[in-house]
């Protein structure tokens, strides 16, 4: 009796979250997923088409171009974020004096308006009126170089429209190991340092390890913060030109409110979903595979081995 | 202590079911709601990009309107529902989509309105005009009205025409020992120089299209009439197979590879960039509209002067014949919203004031080119406004491209085929073969 009334309670509780959750997530997501399953243009009758629209998909060279893009900001994020986070949350945890001061001057570029930030950056590169080609100049570089106009320049306008979204948010990853780092026990690395070891081998053989758990949750953030990535490249480049500097939430946009197609936008949407589960669930297996027992006793056999 | 724990839940429950209905209580007051409507007053919900923005006319036209709806708010009640640009072609989108238009709102004309038309959602205005008392028909242009028409119905008031007019720094060309272009070989070669010694020839970059997509315009009218426009707009497989479209192409081409445009089409592309850019002399010509006549300033004013547009190789039309503009903004009315006989005639009312001689007025001061038939203040009106009303008079109207589109998914295909016309990453075929698939997908 008094189970069921803890569990009544606790259910009470939890009702308006969950009543929050399922109207403003799951049904959107039904719903969106009705919708990419007609050839319906936000008005009138929607005609059912079944898979045509994800068919089309994967014949549409633009939505090609709009996953590679997703995906170079993808590796771009986890390379630059995870090592960043990690290694400069090491470098600043280790720190006597200015912790306080690195923490609030690394996180600084997150707390400010993605919008704000992307016009910045868009008038930084722009090549007739920005300041970075004339670094550039300045520097030595020639006209090759500090005459091109990246963000018009389809090759490498991606790698434009990504590199400033990685660098505001790369604070975010750090704030978080830096709470990670903080809670690994100081005697590890006061033993180590007995021990003789060096920084670069603490981080390598005590925090990288002990941050293991809290690098699945950030992989996951930068997975999915990645993947619906938006504001950037519509603010910056509107995508253009053509869908060069396009991810899969701007093809999704153009497709749904610019060319009022609602039904093949909502396929590239639900797209967007299933790569992110996809790419979730290689991540969680592989990470709970190298975290198992079993791979865990066959490193240390041959750590043994090369001793 | 038991009995101090089943307190402390009862207390807890409480709290959160206090806090909860707190939440929900009061109507919560609506930030659009001008007027705090009450009791059975008529809604009229208007959705406009007048109101806002940086200009002077936004806020001056925000003043005018809201005044007018405090005036009335004792018989209905106005929410303004305002977006930026084209930003409001996005919320319209989605209001249509979630079933719950505006019951009046701006609006471009011809294919941004096909799926509305085709759905009866619009109001043909003629039903409008029977009820007005101080509209009517011989208050618009015919060819003004025929931009809203589709099948002999009328389903929009024209408000704003669209005339491009190109200007020069009489400065720049004087002090770099130039002339004004006339032709293509006089553009690249007046391009080479100014780009040599970093000015941009040309402010016309694109991004989503603009704007570009108006110059475009500008060299197929040399080869093309309007009708054969509409052909080539309006009719499946006719866009691809045209060698004067392949040559227009080829010519952008040729104008990009010289340096008449910013080196950064996209970067410096849409209105403000161009304008901005001629404004600072960092541009030497400039291609521009009414809607921006506002953004100059009054030295740069001084130093320009008009021009027309550069003549094509072996052109069939004279550029100082023709002007491409044709009416794309104005005005539309929710048929629902019309026929519902508890809100008509507070729509009715809140309509005729909207589209009355004041508002127009307004609209004309801004530089915009009101199409409505009306006696203007023309000591009021803007100088260059005049001076290119004056040096346009009596040119054909050719309505831009971008209008002639068959639907909204086309004008947008074609607005971004501009940005990869004019940055290069893409051949003319292909932005030719993807405007095609698009004009045959929307005609289908």
């Amino acid at each position: 009796m008094k189970k069921r009334r803890d569990m009544a309670f606790s259910a009470f509780f939890l009702a308006p979250a969950l009543i929050v959750f399922v109207l403003l997530i799951i049904i959107p997501i039904v719903m969106t997923l009705e919708y990419s399953l007609t050839s319906w243009r936000g008005v009138g009758e929607m005609n059912f088409v079944g898979l045509e629209n994800y068919i089309k998909l994967f014949q549409d060279r633009n939505y090609i171009t709009t996953v590679l893009n997703s995906f170079i900001l993808l590796i771009i994020g986890l390379v630059v974020q995870l090592s960043f986070g990690m290694v400069g949350a090491f470098l600043v945890s280790r720190l006597n004096r200015g912790y306080k001061f690195y923490r609030s001057v690394y996180y600084l570029p997150s707390i400010i308006s993605a919008a704000a930030m992307a016009l910045l950056f868009s008038i930084f590169f722009n090549a007739d009126m920005g300041p970075f080609n004339e670094i550039l100049s300045a520097l030595g570089f020639g006209d090759s170089i500090a005459g091109r106009s990246w963000l018009s320049d389809s090759s490498v306008v991606i790698y434009f429209v990504a590199v400033p979204q990685i660098w505001q948010y790369m604070g975010q990853q750090f704030i978080i190991y830096l709470a990670a780092v903080q809670n690994i026990p100081e005697e590890l690395f006061e033993s180590a340092s007995l021990d003789g070891a060096s920084s670069a081998k603490m981080f390598f053989k005590i925090t990288v390890p002990s941050l293991r758990p809290i690098t699945s949750v950030v992989v996951i953030l930068i997975i999915t913060g990645c993947l619906k990535a938006f504001d950037y490249p519509w603010i910056m480049t509107t995508g253009g030109p053509g869908y060069s500097s396009s991810y899969m939430a701007v093809m999704m946009y153009r497709e749904v409110f610019k060319n009022g197609h609602f039904g093949y936008g909502s396929a590239v949407a639900m797209s967007i979903l299933f790569i992110s589960l996809i790419l979730v669930v290689i991540y969680n297996q592989a990470n709970d595979s190298l975290g198992s027992e079993k791979n865990q006793e066959k490193r240390a056999r041959r750590r043994r081995m090369k001793i | 202590m038991k009995s101090n724990k089943r307190w402390l839940k009862w207390i807890c429950l409480g709290l959160a079911c206090g806090m909860a209905l707190s939440g929900c209580s009061g109507n919560g007051d609506d930030s659009t709601d001008s007027q705090g409507g009450s009791g059975n007053l008529p809604v009229i919900r208007f959705a406009t990009n007048y109101m806002a923005g940086t200009e002077q006319f936004h806020s001056d036209f925000s003043e005018m309107v809201e005044a007018y709806a405090a005036s009335v708010k004792d018989k209905y009640t106005v929410e303004f529902e305002s977006e930026s640009g084209d930003n409001l072609r996005d919320k319209i989108k989605t209001d249509l989509a979630a079933d719950n238009l505006p019951d009046c709102f701006h609006y471009w004309t011809a294919g941004s309105v096909k799926d509305m038309v085709d759905n009866n959602l619009l109001l043909d205005i003629d039903e409008y005009f029977a009820v007005s008392k101080n509209l009517s028909r011989d208050n618009y242009p015919e060819s003004s009205l025929g931009v809203y028409t589709f099948d002999g119905k009328t389903y929009g008031f024209p408000i704003e025409g669209s005339s491009n007019y190109m200007l020069y720094n009489k400065e720049i060309f004087d002090e770099k020992g130039l002339t004004p272009p006339t032709n293509m070989d006089e553009l690249l070669e007046v391009s080479k120089a100014l780009s040599a010694d970093g000015i941009v020839p040309l402010a016309v970059g694109s991004s989503a299209g603009n704007p570009a997509h108006f110059w475009y315009a500008a060299v197929f009218y040399q080869y093309y009439t309007q009708e054969e426009s509409n052909t080539i707009c309006g009719e499946q497989d006719k866009w691809l197979g045209e060698d004067n479209i392949v040559k227009t192409g080829n010519l952008i081409e040729q104008m990009r590879d010289a340096g008449t445009f910013p080196a950064d089409t996209l970067g410096s592309g849409d209105f403000a960039p161009a304008v901005s850019m001629y404004n600072e002399e960092k541009a030497a010509m400039i291609y521009a509209f009414p809607w921006v006549i506002q953004q100059f300033t009054d030295e740069i004013v001084e130093k320009s002067e008009f021009m027309d547009v550069p003549v094509m190789p072996d052109a069939k039309y004279s550029t100082s014949d023709f002007v491409v503009g044709g009416t794309n903004f104005g005005f539309v009315v929710n048929a629902k919203s019309f026929h519902d006989e508890s809100k008509q005639a507070a729509l009715v009312d809140f309509v005729d004031y909207l589209l009355g001689d004041e508002v127009n007025q307004l609209v004309a001061e801004s530089g915009r080119w009101a199409v409505k038939i009306q006696e203007y203040d023309e000591s009021k009106l803007n100088p260059l406004y005049v001076r290119a009303q004056e040096y346009l008079d009596g040119r054909e109207e050719r309505v831009h491209l971008w209008s002639n589109m068959p639907a909204a998914a086309s004008q947008e295909v074609f607005s971004y085929a501009m940005d990869e016309l004019w940055a290069g990453s893409a051949t003319v075929d292909q932005i030719n073969q993807d405007i095609q698939d698009s004009i045959n997908s929307d005609l289908s």
